[in-house]
């Protein structure tokens, strides 16, 4: 049997992480990723890219734990070499203060942060508003450079990658025999799940090369992250919002809550507004499954769904994608062995 | 009432505007006048990274220690002030490395949130078993001095841009006391074999990635003499000279080749990182800080002289504590009825 062809759809973080997990884990497949948005058109491209995660309700905590643990120690290990200014991977250390003590004392995902304490009495007095606080350094992942870093990876494996609307996954089913499904928000309307939502999020990009450290309230609203080339200031979550254009009311309303928290914002000047839509869901939709007509079959890899977390655990979902094609290739070949017989 | 302080870098300075906030309601006649052969840019604390850290061994210094302290409240207390960007503060957070354990410094209550490395922070830097990690203040002196310039310019301070050869050449000139604040040149006014300078030479590169100061120790070496990466507001500075007893100001293609190499044997990443400017200065060294009252001359050239020079490679940290010393020495000597016209 030749080598399956496999098609990736979508080239946010998601798809191009994936893609790269399934083109290393698996070299001689051919592999293409077809995608109607590229960078800086996705909406990985919105995010600040921290690597903080978000708790999925229907996930198993372990299994989180499991993914930010991959995700975290294969941007630590980039971070260590010279690569890591091209793929816009830098360390960055801060706080997450809250106003009420918090739920999560100890989230699960401390001891893999680096260096993760209770801030100290002194350290409280720059947040006079707020009255409990953790710092920690952790790892932000700067978007375009480094979804551009990915692609490059991938043209340096031999993955083709060509622009194109994908609107029914069955349309694919005669050029390959596997698709990852990595359509993120693109997957409400590519497969109607209702499960699926968007969560919508406006921020700012703003020139303030002096903010070094992250500050993020706990009650995930307002958060002020330190990129390569500017700050990014957020933010909102409206859920059910489909809404792609930035609202002014809305900026001022963040620009004021940031330099709440920041007052040496004020003078920093804003250099854009954005808007994304999180694709959310109870739990990400990481699995297998067979779309057929008559004879004829397409096996499917779901990778979408992850709302707010997207950056925190996107390596690890790519490479237990990665692991779900290695069955479906398995369950080829077996069927292919089975037709021969 | 003429008081005259010689020498505009940051102990000028801001002696100067201690002096003035302390005592210009009280003494209606005092007359404030700055003289410099050399204004911002052009003085040593320009060419500083800005770093707010006091060597890591204080040998028992007391009274250095209280003034660096002091240094570091008055600055935590304008963090949140309107005017702490156009001061060129903010704060930064970063590791000091060390290839053995050492004692904790003197200085680890007075920053936030102090403590030891981890042992997954340590993995970052390759050749380094302990370490520290803290958040302190970054004050630039292009944006600080320019900033007490102005305040100092506002209220009726005039700035003299001239060498002045000796004290009693002001003294005959009608003035009463002099604030000698000449840093390393010090010893042209008056012979101190205590004053050495000790040469420094960094690169500044354009790193925007480096969001955490990163400093070495090397315990036999000395000092500033192991390689040290502090991020600016714009540019990041590379550092890691230190050499006692060169008068050269001008920049070593040696120097240049030792900071580059050690640095990027350090931070990797920095390989990719263009380089912007280069710069000597000569840290004004000394075994301690010369703060101290002196009367001159004789005759029509007698006065008094507030010494406060001799701040080596710690000059920003501890210049607030000194102003006030040097102040309060000041207000003795007005308490005196000092000194005869």
């Amino acid at each position: 049997m030749a080598a399956p062809r496999v098609a990736v759809v979508g080239a946010g973080l998601i798809g191009l992480s994936t893609a790269l997990c399934i083109t290393e884990a698996l070299p001689s497949c051919p592999i293409t990723l077809l995608s109607e948005q590229f960078s800086p058109n996705t909406t990985s491209d919105v995010a600040a890219g921290m690597l903080i995660p978000h708790t999925y309700p229907d996930t198993p905590i372990h299994v989180q734990k499991q993914w930010f643990k991959e995700t975290f120690s294969y941007l630590f290990a980039i971070s260590n070499s010279a690569e890591v200014s091209e793929a816009g991977i830098h360390l960055v250390s801060g706080w997450q203060v809250f106003k009420n003590p918090p739920e999560d004392q100890v989230p699960f995902w401390s001891d893999i942060v680096l260096g993760f304490r209770p801030m100290s009495a002194a350290e409280l007095q720059k947040f006079p508003q707020h009255r409990h606080g953790q710092a920690f350094t952790t790892l932000k992942c700067d978007c375009p450079p480094y979804l551009l870093w990915l692609e490059k990876r991938l043209k340096a494996n031999g993955v083709q990658i060509h622009p194109r609307k994908v609107a029914d996954l069955w349309e694919l089913h005669s050029e390959y025999d596997i698709v990852v499904n990595c359509a993120g928000i693109g997957a409400r309307q590519l497969m109607g799940d209702q499960q699926l939502f968007p969560v919508r999020g406006q921020v700012l990009k703003v020139h303030a090369p002096w903010v070094k450290n992250f500050i993020r309230d706990g009650d995930g609203s307002t958060y002020i992250y330190p990129g390569i080339h500017s700050v990014t200031l957020g933010g909102t979550r409206e859920k059910e919002s489909w809404r792609l254009s930035p609202d002014p009311g809305t900026t001022k309303d963040i620009f004021n809550r940031c330099c709440s928290l920041e007052p040496s914002l004020q003078q920093a000047q804003v250099i854009g507004v954005r808007v994304g839509l999180r694709p959310s869901r109870s739990c990400v939709r990481l699995q297998r499954e067979v779309l057929s007509q008559g004879e004829a079959k397409l096996l499917v890899v779901h990778n979408y769904g992850h709302g707010a977390g997207g950056f925190s655990v996107h390596r690890g979902t790519a490479e237990e994608a990665a692991r779900l094609v290695r069955e479906c290739i398995a369950a080829l070949q077996g069927s292919s062995s089975r037709a021969k017989l | 009432m003429r008081v005259a302080i010689i020498g505009a870098g940051v102990i000028g300075l801001s002696t100067a505007l201690c002096i003035h906030d302390r005592f210009h309601a009280l003494v209606p006649r005092l007359q404030l006048e700055v003289y410099a052969d050399r204004f911002t840019p052009h003085t040593t604390s320009d060419g500083a990274a800005g770093l707010w850290q006091p060597y890591v061994s204080d040998h028992g210094d007391l009274q250095e220690t209280l003034w660096n302290k002091e240094t570091f409240e008055h600055l935590l207390g304008h963090l949140n002030s309107p005017e702490a960007k156009e001061m060129g503060l903010f704060l930064i957070s970063g590791y000091n490395l060390f290839t053995q354990p050492v004692p904790d410094p003197s200085w680890k209550n007075i920053v936030l949130g102090f403590r030891h490395l981890t042992p997954q922070e340590l993995k970052l830097f390759p050749g380094y078993s302990y370490g520290w990690f803290n958040t302190a203040l970054m004050l630039e002196c292009r944006s600080y001095l320019p900033w007490l310039t102005n305040r100092l310019a506002q209220r009726g301070v005039k700035f003299f841009h001239r060498k002045v050869e000796s004290f009693q050449e002001l003294f005959t000139q009608g003035v009463h006391v002099v604030v000698n604040c000449t840093g390393v040149r010090a010893g042209e006014l008056q012979p101190d074999p205590a004053l050495q300078p000790a040469r420094g030479q960094i690169i500044k590169v354009l790193a925007p990635w480096v969001k955490h100061f990163v400093i070495t120790h090397n315990m036999e070496s000395g000092i500033y003499s192991s390689p040290y990466i502090i991020p600016g507001s714009e540019l990041t500075v590379l550092g890691g000279i230190y050499q006692e007893g060169n008068w050269s100001e001008e920049n070593s293609a040696q120097d240049h080749s030792s900071v580059w190499e050690r640095c990027c044997r350090l931070l990797p990443a920095l390989q990719k990182a263009e380089i912007m400017q280069e710069w000597s200065g000569l840290r004004p060294a000394r075994p301690s800080v010369r703060l101290e009252r002196e009367s001159i001359g004789h005759g029509r050239s007698r006065g008094e002289v507030i010494h406060n020079y001799g701040h080596g490679g710690f000059g920003i940290t501890i210049h607030w504590g000194c102003a006030m010393a040097a102040a309060r020495l000041l207000g003795s000597i007005l308490q005196e009825g000092q000194p005869l016209s």
